[in-house]
Formats: structure tokens, sequence, C-alpha cells
């Protein structure tokens, strides 16, 4: 009786969250920004803000999964017996996610605007 | 285990006798006829399974039929209108009938039992499920003999599934069809999660669980965010098809693009929704063949999850061709490689065991070296069509279709066959034939390939798919006829498979033992009960580590040796630590979730061949199924508490958070939201297309009307929170009714005052897309409303005949969170109405 269980599924799969919230930010951004309604209506922002807040996303998701990596390592190589599921989960998943955010990045350096 | 250890097993002996009797009686499964009425998981996966294989062989003769028609240029064996519809039901088959209700009905079959439950949560849920599947499915494929099956093409895409290039009813048989069909996937998957979470044999935590229990929680919890899209989806396209909403129709605002947004957003993560739990299989199957744990097992786990997680990114991956901007498709581009990492994760550490293992060749070895080989190739060009540039050359051509077909029969059929090798003998303890296993790998594995692998080189030679004939001097000839003589190759290894697997199963039974010497707890005796008693769990390889559990087990020394209550029961244990909270009454066997099943799928049927009057009453008959079988459940249990061990006595049922029916139906409105968001979505996409927003001629409505339906939804809330604590405090049974009554008049109002706000401002569907797609959320609202009615009516004839107390007060609970929902829902329709406007300047 009173076992936490979200708690426990956020920390295994935060690094994944960030890594979706990003992709799904960066890509709505784009979409708002590039699309044909951009050109007419009034949105938010400019089209020439778009590589400025593409970058400042990917900075902000770059350094949260880098944060939960430095974190989950220290927690590995700290623990004294087996860190058990969670612990490789959470290890696990900032890789996997910082690798996909990293992914994510390269078109956004290669192609730079809409 | 050392004798001491073994004296401190949960239950002593002796048994108490008549203990294993009345088990025994509790959990008999009819005969004869009656045997439809059963609800248990072995009865219901077994016919799940039959059915789902059947589907199968159907699809495959259609498969067939299409290489016929392919295997010479200008063939007339099919007329171009029938082939049409041929390939649309050969891949809608395959995907909706076969390949998804072929790993829940697996799941559903074997997951009890590898968990140590003795039923899933909720049976007749997947009686239900597996009935309306059934049922419904048997009679879309009948479509196909009345020239009435779809021809759009599996993933129908508008404008041609309009109404104006598809007048017929073709079409609709799709959208109603699969769309219910897919209720039934859902319903499934929230019985796979809340099993898998709440029903697992104690100390099995999640660290301990089987690998391919992990799969299935993965796709239980993609299933419940991906298929809403398809769900909305196919009723924005119905609507449009019946009404003449035009969502899609892009001379009135609308857009064919938004439901290919909606379609693949269901339609990328379904492929991992199929191959993970053949990846959760192999998982399963490769330690026991190897004779060796699953290196790197934890990863394994994270990768399954991260799978889940990238899949979803993946959706215009399929719409590369469709005018997307180039960024945004780069960054899908990415997407579907970075996916390719924790797959490779799990290719890898399968290698890692077979080589590490004594690996013996046999019938399941031989189906997962072919999936091995077969997956890795077809994901080697997934990351090939994932290439922006290539993609463009070989879209809609041949070499799609390959790359497809090596992933779905690669990634799923070969595991699937690979398991029924290695399962089957649970059923009645005989093998299926290893010489026969090998003629049947020689002819699927090499027809496969045969069939297949020249479709790249057709592809890459310039043959679109979907042709019904070709010319003869285009030098496709050899390639496509080679492709039939493999098609047909392969269908004679299933064949064989079919004519072994009847031979076996007809085979009188035999101790099933454990014949592979496999870790998990499915090769423990079993019966119709499942296990006499309820394993305790130390490890992640409980056979092996345990080697005396299957003798305790049998002799009910561990726990819930017999029936307490003389019902159908099973432990609850919590999600993580698998800590037992509280023996569960499972419901027994019925008929009602099969009348409920067909009045379900009457309704949609007969509604699709406009046969009104009669489809609602068989909508009267399935709601009336589910009411009578919903009111033999929530009742105060026998008992306060049951004794389950000697020395451990739980509660009987639970409210709440530990009770699975709450689990349940916060899953469901998840589904609902997500349906919801879809909804928004499309809203938010048609919006966006304007140049000015509301376009001409439509408008918002006066702030004032949504203000006050926000405020009634906000005071039926509130009166139906009263209604819930009156119960708490035990002092207002008798109020409860008039408070849920009070509830219900706030909610119409809300919905009234709504309506007359759309109504004032001139909203007409017909008009523009933007007017569809305020009315469809509009019309979401309204469906709620309906089902609230029906909801809180239900509810007081409980509360009057005396059924709601607070022993038995899961409806109260259950509807007061779909109630607050529904307000919330209302205030966020309203909401993005009135803001997304306004973004738009």
């Amino acid at each position: 009786m009173g076992e936490r269980f979200f708690r426990p599924l956020l920390y295994g799969t935060l690094p994944l969250l960030i890594w979706a919230a990003h992709f799904f930010a960066a890509y709505v951004l784009v979409a708002a920004q590039c699309g044909a309604a951009a050109a007419t209506a009034t949105l938010p922002s400019p089209r020439g803000a778009l590589p400025a807040m593409l970058a400042t996303l990917s900075v902000l998701a770059l350094g949260a999964c880098a944060l939960l990596l430095w974190r989950a390592s220290g927690k590995l190589r700290g623990a004294g017996r087996d860190p058990g599921l969670l612990g490789w989960a959470h290890a696990g998943s900032a890789v996997l996610a910082m690798l996909g955010v990293v992914w994510t990045c390269v078109p956004m350096l290669v192609i730079g605007g809409c | 285990m050392t004798p001491a250890a073994s004296d401190a097993l949960p239950s002593s002996l002796p048994r108490p006798a008549g203990e294993l009797e009345r088990l025994q009686s509790a959990w008999q499964t009819p005969a004869g006829w009656r045997f439809f009425s059963s609800v248990n998981n072995t009865s219901i996966g077994l016919l799940y399974i039959g059915t789902a294989l059947l589907f199968f062989l159907l699809a495959g003769i259609l498969g067939l039929l299409m290489r016929a028609q392919l295997a010479v240029p200008e063939n007339t064996l099919l007329a171009a209108a029938t082939y049409n519809q041929v390939f649309t039901m050969h891949g809608t088959v395959m995907m909706f009938l076969f390949a998804i209700p072929i790993v829940e009905a697996i799941a559903v079959y074997l997951l009890p039992n590898m968990l140590g439950a003795r039923d899933l949560p909720f049976p007749r849920l997947s009686a239900y499920a597996f009935w309306a599947y059934a049922i419904g499915g048997l009679a879309f494929f009948c479509t196909l003999f009345a020239g009435l099956a779809p021809d759009g093409g599996w993933f129908m895409y508008p404008p041609l599934t309009g109404k104006e290039y598809s007048p017929g009813l073709n079409a609709d048989f799709w959208l109603l069809g699969i769309g219910f069909i897919e209720i039934s996937a859902i319903a499934g998957a929230i019985e796979l999660i809340v099993g898998i979470l709440l029903t697992r044999a104690p100390g099995m935590t999640l660290g301990r669980m089987p690998v391919y229990a992990w799969a299935m929680l993965v796709v239980g919890v993609m299933i419940v965010f991906a298929f809403p899209a398809i769900i909305a989806g196919t009723a924005l396209l119905e609507l449009e098809r019946a009404y003449d909403w035009p969502f899609f129709i892009a001379e009135r605002g609308g857009d064919p693009i938004l439901w290919q947004h909606l379609f693949w957003f269901f339609g990328h993560p379904e492929v991992y929704i199929i191959f993970l739990p053949a990846a959760g299989m192999v998982s399963t199957m490769i330690p026991t063949l190897a004779g060796t744990p699953l290196v790197g097992r934890r990863q394994i786990v994270v990768a399954l999850v991260a799978v889940g997680f990238f899949s979803f990114a993946l959706w215009t991956h399929h719409m590369f061709t469709a005018g997307l901007g180039v960024l945004e498709m780069s960054l899908v581009s990415a997407a579907s490689m970075a996916v390719a990492v924790p797959t490779a994760i799990q290719v890898f550490a399968w290698i890692a065991t077979l080589w590490r293992g004594q690996v013996r060749i046999i019938g399941p070895t031989l189906f997962l070296l072919g999936f091995m080989f077969i997956f890795v190739f077809g994901g080697l060009t997934g990351v090939m069509v994932a290439v922006l540039p290539f993609n463009w050359q070989v879209h809609d051509t041949y070499f799609v279709v390959a790359h497809l077909h090596y992933v779905l029969i690669g990634g799923m059929v070969f595991p699937v066959f690979a398991a029924l090798y290695y399962w089957i003998p649970l059923i009645n303890g005989n093998r299926l034939s290893e010489p026969v296993a090998r003629w049947v790998f020689a002819l699927m594995f090499g027809g496969f390939n045969l069939a297949f692998f020249p479709m790249h080189i057709t592809g890459l030679l310039g043959m679109p798919r979907r042709v019904y004939t070709y010319a003869a001097d285009l030098g496709w000839n050899g390639l496509n006829l080679a492709s039939t003589a493999g098609a047909f190759m392969f269908a004679a290894g299933v064949l064989l498979f079919v004519v072994d697997a009847v031979r076996t199963l007809r085979q009188a039974g035999k101790q099933v033992g454990n014949p592979w010497h496999a870790a998990t707890l499915e090769w423990l005796p079993s019966e119709h009960y499942g296990n006499r008693s309820i394993a305790h769990v130390a490890s992640m390889e409980p056979l092996w580590d345990q080697p005396q559990l299957a003798a305790e087990v049998e002799a009910g020394r561990h726990y819930l040796p017999g029936s307490v209550t003389g019902k159908r029961e099973t432990i609850v244990t919590s999600p993580v630590a698998a800590t037992p909270r509280c023996v569960l009454i499972l419901p027994t066997d019925s008929w009602w979730p099969l009348i409920a099943a067909a009045g379900t799928a009457g309704f949609f049927l007969l509604l699709t061949i406009k046969m009104t009057l009669a489809a609602w009453a068989c909508g009267v008959i399935a709601v009336t199924g589910i009411v009578a079988w919903l009111w033999q459940g929530d009742r105060p249990a026998p008992m306060a508490a049951a004794k389950v061990s000697d020395t451990l006595t739980l509660p009987i049922g639970a409210a709440g958070a530990a009770s699975p029916s709450w689990w349940a139906t916060i899953i469901m409105l998840v589904v609902d939201a997500t349906i919801f968001a879809s909804f928004v979505f499309a809203y938010i996409h048609i919006s966006m297309r304007l140049t000015v927003c509301p376009p001409p001629n439509a408008a918002l409505a006066d702030p004032l009307w949504p203000g006050l339906s926000a405020a009634l939804l906000l005071a039926g809330s509130a009166l139906f929170a009263v209604a819930r604590r009156s119960i708490d405090i035990g002092t207002g049974k008798p109020l409860l009714p008039w408070l849920v009554l009070a509830a219900l008049a706030c909610m119409g109002a809300s919905f009234a005052c709504d309506f007359n706000g759309h109504r004032l401002a001139g909203l007409a569907p017909t008009s523009d897309a933007w007017s569809a797609t305020v009315a469809a959320l509009l019309a979401y609202q309204g469906l709620h409303m309906a089902g609230m009615l029906l909801a809180a009516l239900y509810l007081c004839a409980r509360a009057w005949r005396g059924h709601v107390t607070r022993a038995s007060r899961a409806t109260l609970d259950n509807t007061a969170l779909m109630w607050h929902y529904t307000t919330l829902q209302g205030m966020c329709a309203s909401l993005a109405i009135h803001v997304v406007p306004k973004l738009m300047g």
C-alpha cells in the first residue's frame, strides 16, 4: 500500500519526454512559421526569428538531457549495489534521448530556415 | 531451494479437503454450445488466435489473387475495379484484422499465465472485444462477395475516398467497420495494461517482469495514444461522406493532407505496435532456445520504451511527397533514423544471447533466425526510404511494397510462427512436427524472399504499386513472374503448417510439462483456473532459479490455493513492487458480452447500409447487453477479507486508485482525451490554412454562451462531487440520485447554451471546413452528454436499488471521473474554438 507509481514512471521516462517535447515543439514551430498562413496572418513571431527560436529550444533540450545524463551516470557510478531497472532506465533513456535531440538538431543546422 | 526456504512457502500442507474441487468448480469452462458464453482468457484467447489466423489465411488468398493477376503482363484474370477491392481488402484485413488482433490475442492467452494471474482483470471486456472483432470482421470481409468492399487502398486517402470519387458504400464499410474494430482493439489494450500492472504474481516486480509483458505494456500504451487519431479521422471522413461536412474538400477550405496526418499518426506507431510484441516474444524465446539468460535485458526494456516514444515522431515519413516543408520533413527523417538505434540494441542483444548460449536448431529457432535476417534487411531499406531524395524516387513504387513486406512479414509473421511452434504445446501438450517444421520454414523463407526481393528491383525499374496490370515491354515480366512463384511457395508453407497444426491439435492431450526448459511462468502446470496456487516470484527466471516451483505451485503451497469466496478470484498486486493488495472477484461466464458485441457490430454495419431502424434496434441491444453485464458487477463482497496464505489476509475488492476499474477508467479517459485532441488538431490545421479566421460567412459564438456553459458544467461537477461525498460520509444514500439528476440537468443546460451560441452565430457545417470542425467539436461534446445521460440514469437506477454503498462504489467513482472529464473537455473545446482565431489575428 502507499507505493508510488507515477514518480518512478516519470523518473524513468523524463529524458524521453524531453526529447518528445523538443521534437514536437520544433515541428509545430516550423509548421506554424513556414506554413502558408504565416505569410499572411499575425502569428506570434515572424519567420526570421525561427532559427533563433529553434536554437533556444534545442539548447534547452540538450542542456536538460545532458544534466539528466550526468546525474544518471553519477548515480550508476555511485551505486554500491545493483541500481535496479529504474536506474538503468533513467540512464539508458537519457542516452537515447540525447541522441534523439542531437539527431533532430542536425537538419536545423543544415537547413537553417524554412 | 533449501528445506528451510521450502518450509517458508506461503501455504502449508496438507491442504483442506475439497479445496481443489471448489476451485475447479468456480472456474469450470462450460461445455457444448455454452462454450461461446465463456469469458476465461484461455477460451477467449484461443478463439481470438484462431480467428486472427483465419483472417491471415483469407487476406493471404487475396494476396495470391493479386500475384496471379500480376504474374504476366496484360492479364485479364481480375478486372481493374475488382483488383482495387482485392488489394484494399488484402492490406486492410492483414493490418486491422490479422496483425493487431493476433498480437492482442496471443497476449490474452499467454499473459495471465506468464504473470501468474488466474485471468485478466476484465474477462468480459476481453470477450466483448473478441466477439465484436470476430462478428464485425467477418461481416466486413463478406462485403467482397457483394462487390461492396472498400477500394481506395488500405489508407483510404481522400479525395479519392470522398463522396465525389467514391459514391458507393464501399468506403463507408471501411470507415465504420474499421473505426469500430479499433474500439475493440483499444478495449483489449486497456485490459492488457491493467492486467500487466495490477495482476502480476506477488514478488514479480517490474524489474523481474518478463520482457514480453514489458513489450505488451509499451504496446498497450502506444495503442491508447495512437488509435484515437484514426478513430477521429474515420469519424471526420464519414461525417463528410454522410452529411457533406467538407473537412477534406480543398475547394471549401478543407485539406486532404489533414487525413494523412491523422491516419499516419496512427499508422506509423502501428508498425511498432505490431513489431514490439513480436520483439517481446523473441526476447522470451531466445533465452530458452539458447539456454542462457537474455543479454542486456534491462537495455532491451529501455529500448522497447524508447521505440514506443520515437515511433510517434515518424508519421510524416509516409508523406514525404505530399508537399510538406523541407525542414518539417527533415526533422521526421532524422527521427526515422534515430528509431533504428533502440531497435538495433534489441537485435544485437538477441545475437549476443544466441552467441553466448547453446542454440538448439528446432522449429522456433528456424523462424527466429529467419525473422532476424528478413527484419534487419527490411530495417535497412527503411533507413533508405527515410532519406528524402531516395524516398521521392521510390515513393508509391514496388520498392516500398518490398520494404513494408520485409518489415511486417519479417518483423511480425515470422516471430508469430516461431511463437506458434514454441507455445502450441501449452494447448494439449503436443509439439508440432520437427521434420515438417523444416519444410514449412524452407518454403516460407525461400518463398518470401523469392516473392519480395525482386520487388525492390521492379520498384527501382519504376513499377508503381496498385496497378492491376502492366505492358509487356517494360522489363518487369520475369521479376513479376518470380514474385508470383515465390508467393505461392510461401502459401504452400503456410498450408503445410495449417495441416500440421490441425494434426497436432487433434492428437490426444498429454501432460504439458516444460518441453523447452523455459524460465517463465506460463510453463507451470495449469488448468482452466490457471495455476493451482499463485506463485511467489523471486527472480527474473523463476523456473530456472526455483526448480521446485512447479511442484510447489501444483501442491497449493503458494498464494490463494483455492477459491475463498467460491467465485473466480485473483490477487491484485501493486504496480511496481507487486506487493499483494487485495483479492479481486472476477466475473463469470455470460452471454451478455457476446450479445452486446453482436448488437454493436449490427449497429455499425446496418448503419452503413442505411438500414437505420434495424441499426438502432441493434444499438439498443448493445446498450442493454452492456448494462446487463455491468449490472451484475460492483456488488459488496460476501466477506470483507480473505486469507490467501498461512499468514497473509487481504481485503476483498478495493476502491479508488487501488481498484482495477479505476485504472481502466483513467486509461479510457486518456483515449477519449486523445480523440478530442485529434479533433482540436483538425480545427487548428484547418484554421491555419485560412487567410481570415473565422472565414467569411462564419462567426464565433458570443462569449456569453460558452461562459454560461462553462459555469453550468462546473456547477454540474460540483453537484456530482457532493453526491460522491454523500456516500463517503454514509448519510446521503437517498439524496444521491437527486444530486446526480441535478448535475445532469446542469450538463444538459450547458450543452444547450453551447448549441444556442453557435446557432445564433449562424454555424453551418456544410458551408466550409472551418465551420465543420467547430461543429465536430460541438458534436463530440454532445456525444459525451448522451453518454453521461446513460451513465447518470444507470447510476440512479443502481442507487435506487441499493447497489451504491461504501462497499460497492466503483460505479459511482468511475462515473465521477467521466463526469469531471466531460466538464474539462467542454471547457477546453470552447477555449480552443475562441483562442485559435485570436492567435490567427
